[in-house]
């Protein structure tokens, strides 16, 4: 394993860049990152329709969001794999799977998310439209910092799932680690059994780091007495 | 009494639950300034009443009047409504996310445009009143009952009400704190609000109260001064909730 590392780390660090386009590790964890970031607001988006008092929104959204969860995320990406050159000319194969992946865990991260408010005492929704705050304020200052502080631990899990998912560009040719791999493994003939426990290895290496922080997360969060009182002092550190 | 400009009109309000009809054809004027205790049964209607007002339920018939006129169905009409008409919970729902100045400020800042000094100002002279102002800095969860719905009725004034509602206000409490929260309310009620609050605390009805509405079965059975409520109560599903209070 260490001889493969030792020749051919740069090609599975960065792909043929510069000289060919960007790939291995590097595109895998842009597309990661980049994902992450786009992915809880995406969620929030698709969130807020799903919760619109406006009715045909809701159901549009409703729609949009049973249909991303019901076809196999690959599925989704053949389709966007032909649509996005439609839309946006020579569009490069990293934005397509960036779009795919936005689109499918801001899907589900919306779910969670509307999980996180439905969980909340009816009363605090109420409460703060009593006061004479409108949906949206009362969503932005009183239902939402609750909700996502509660899903934090799942909506961390899902960002695993996420980092998982780009693998699947792989399939239309993008050049992320798994493809990077797969080469190698074409290149060198019969080293698949090292080459396929490196991939894996390096994929643990960035995932496991995060499961860790959702399990920590999660014990600090399930003390809600401690967490508030946490809180409480940021707050008043903060205003002075 | 009828000098008084009328502050709450419903308008033969019906609503129904499914099946079950919770208001039955309700035709009742409140007036500014009128301290209004609605008692009755469990079920009887009471709580939903004062959600109607401020639309926390909508009716199938009938119009509920604010300050004499009904107010929109626009989401503005009805923000603007509820600024004037103020809403305490039976489960205080204090926001567990925000200290207790912040529940107070959330709306003077979001709404009223209150500068951070004018809204903590604000709150600071109510949490005041109703002997909190240690307790600015705490969260929620750190108060005792009694405390946070005292912080509740705190928040609710920040915004001005002319009207002030409280649907059961004490019965989510310890038996030891509700005196606490009444002596708050008792205070309030000199001032020239219009409040109605809905409550089993008799004692305090006898001696806060401007007037009292007792509900059965969607209907109002009585309305009357305290006087006549206590004295000579005519239905005999009220002398039956009394006896049944009394021994409580």
């Amino acid at each position: 394993m260490w001889e493969i590392l030792e020749t051919y780390w740069v090609q599975l660090l960065i792909g043929y860049y510069p000289d060919g386009p960007l790939g291995g590790l590097a595109m895998t964890l842009i597309l990661a990152s980049v994902g992450l970031v786009l992915a809880l607001p995406a969620g929030l988006t698709v969130c807020l329709g799903l919760i619109s008092p406006w009715r045909p929104l809701a159901r549009a959204v409703e729609l949009f969001v049973f249909y991303m969860r019901s076809v196999p995320l690959i599925v989704h990406l053949l389709w966007i794999y032909f649509l996005l050159p439609l839309v946006i000319k020579g569009a490069p194969l990293w934005l397509v799977v960036l779009v795919v992946i936005t689109l499918f865990n801001g899907a589900y991260m919306s779910q969670t998310i509307r999980a996180g408010i439905e969980a909340l005492p009816k009363g605090q929704y109420e409460a703060a439209r009593s006061l004479g705050l409108s949906h949206g304020r009362a969503l932005r200052h009183v239902i939402l910092p609750q909700a996502l502080r509660n899903m934090l631990p799942s909506i961390v899990s899902q960002f695993v799932l996420l980092i998982k998912e780009t693998a699947l560009g792989s399939v239309i040719g993008l050049h992320e680690m798994t493809l990077e791999f797969m080469g190698l493994n074409d290149t060198l003939g019969d080293k698949a059994i090292p080459i396929f426990t490196l991939l894996g290895i390096a994929y643990f290496a960035l995932c496991y780091p995060l499961t860790l922080l959702g399990r920590y997360v999660e014990r600090r969060f399930a003390a809600p007495a401690r967490s508030a009182r946490a809180t409480t002092a940021e707050a008043s550190a903060g205003q002075a | 009494m009828s000098e008084k400009p009328k502050s709450i009109e419903f308008q033969d309000v019906s609503k129904r639950f499914g099946d079950n009809p919770v208001l039955k054809n309700i035709s009742i004027d409140f007036h500014q300034g009128d301290v209004v205790v609605i008692c009755g049964p469990s079920g009887s209607g009471k709580s939903t009443l004062l959600r109607t007002i401020t639309r926390l339920e909508t009716i199938d018939s009938g119009r509920i009047l604010i300050e004499g006129r009904e107010p929109g169905h626009s989401a503005q009409d009805v923000n603007a409504m509820r600024q004037r008409v103020g809403f305490v919970f039976q489960s205080f729902n204090l926001f567990p996310h925000l200290s207790v100045m912040d529940n107070i400020c959330l709306a003077p800042r979001q709404l009223l445009k209150l500068s951070d000094t004018e809204a903590r100002e604000r709150a600071m002279a109510l949490l005041t009143r109703v002997g909190l102002a240690s307790k600015a800095d705490a969260s929620p969860s750190q108060l005792s009952g009694g405390q946070q719905q005292r912080v509740a009725i705190a928040r609710t004034l920040a915004m001005q009400p002319p009207i002030i509602l409280f649907d059961e206000p004490t019965s989510a409490l310890d038996p030891e704190m509700v005196g606490e929260v009444l002596a708050v309310i008792r205070q309030l009620a000199g001032e020239g609000m219009t409040m109605l609050c809905v409550t089993h605390e008799m004692g305090f009805a006898r001696e806060v109260a401007d007037r009292i509405v007792f509900m059965a079965d969607g209907e109002i059975i009585e309305d009357a001064s305290p006087e006549q409520f206590f004295t000579a109560t005519r239905s005999a599903r009220a002398r039956a909730f009394l006896a049944e209070v009394r021994h409580a």
